[in-house]
């Protein structure tokens, strides 16, 4: 697993924040796959190589195709990372419009990511994420929960 | 004197074995007994290894090749028609001794692997992007070590994990990988691919 060090080390904002790792590193699934809240496969365009890609949908890491894979998942675009009662968020992070990185948000308001083949973690906000090789949140998307309609921030 | 590599020697004393056992009517020699000074395939092995000025490497292993494979697992054929176990013997120590070839091509390789290998796990450790992965520099340097490198590659599958597929796709020229599956699943048809290939135990 990697070391406090490592985490900090690539990812300097979350350094004083509050942050948790919350699981064991495993290469099954990816940041993608976690957002979707899929523990058993590993979501990359790049289906045949152990990979998996929903079908129907071009094998392209552009941000577009997943925001398009998204909405199919009940998700529509919105503006930002901030906590709306009543909806789910998921950011996708990018550079130059590449994927590089998903994030979605808790039912605590809260950002949850599964940083490559490393450990899931929690990390109070979406842009504690940024840096050289995730690039940054760029995209939100939203969808209701009627279960989280409770909720208050 | 100068040697020759793991490699050339291989194919020499596959030539020459080959030729050897085309020779019609010689004698059913006992492989096992193959240490003998009067074991005609010691005298060949001895002549071969001086002609071919044999690698360090390959002096190292010669006696396992010739016999040292045929040991245990064959000696309960002794019984047995003494021309086909010698077709029989041959056969296996073509098996056994391509392995062994493969093998030493691969150590030879460890070093300079086992640093790329690191390299690369370290620096995409934290990446989701499999493009990201495979473009990176170490992966594709160990891609380019090509077929040699195939038994490291899947030790390091096996003890350590990773998305080595690509990697070993075009490496072996083959994909076991059966169509939908994911990391376990590919992980699992690649072992089971090296096991029967021989590079893992």
């Amino acid at each position: 697993m990697a070391s406090i060090e490592e985490v900090e080390s690539l990812f300097p904002a979350l350094v004083g924040t509050s942050y948790s790792e919350e699981s064991d590193p495993t290469d099954t699934y990816n940041c993608i796959a976690f957002a979707f809240e899929d523990y058993s496969n590993w979501w990359w365009p790049r289906p045949g190589y152990g990979i998996y890609w929903p079908l129907g949908f071009p094998l392209s890491d552009s941000v577009d195709v997943l925001i398009d894979i998204f909405k199919a998942y009940g998700y529509s675009e919105c503006d930002d990372s901030e906590v709306e009662r009543g909806f789910e968020k998921v950011a996708i992070y990018s550079i130059s419009l590449r994927i590089k990185h998903a994030a979605r948000q808790l039912r605590s308001g809260r950002w949850a990511s599964k940083l490559g083949e490393e450990q899931d973690i929690e990390h109070e906000k979406a842009e504690h994420l940024h840096n050289s090789s995730y690039g940054s949140a760029t995209h939100f998307l939203k969808r209701h929960r009627a279960d989280w309609e409770d909720v208050t921030t | 004197m100068a040697t020759t590599s793991a490699e050339d020697c291989g194919k020499r004393y596959f030539r020459w074995r080959q030729k050897a056992y085309r020779k019609e009517g010689e004698p059913h020699y006992d492989w096992d007994s193959s240490s003998s000074p009067k074991s005609p395939i010691r005298s060949g092995r001895d002549a071969w290894s001086r002609r071919t000025r044999l690698c360090p490497e390959l002096q190292d292993n010669i006696h396992e090749i010739v016999g040292g494979f045929l040991g245990a697992g064959y000696n309960t054929h002794v019984a047995a028609n003494c021309e086909s176990l010698h077709y029989m013997r041959a056969s296996v120590a073509d098996v056994h001794g391509q392995k062994l070839f493969a093998r030493l091509r691969a150590e030879k390789l460890r070093a300079e692997f086992t640093a790329l290998a690191t390299q690369w796990r370290n620096e995409t450790k934290f990446l989701s992007s499999s493009d990201d992965k495979i473009l990176h520099s170490a992966y594709q340097s160990i891609i380019a070590m090509g077929a040699a490198a195939v038994p490291l590659v899947l030790e390091e599958l096996e003890s350590r994990r990773g998305h080595w597929f690509w990697a070993l796709r075009f490496m072996t020229k083959s994909d076991p990988v059966p169509e939908g599956a994911n990391i376990e699943q590919a992980r699992e048809a690649w072992l089971k691919w090296g096991r029967d290939k021989g590079y893992l135990k």
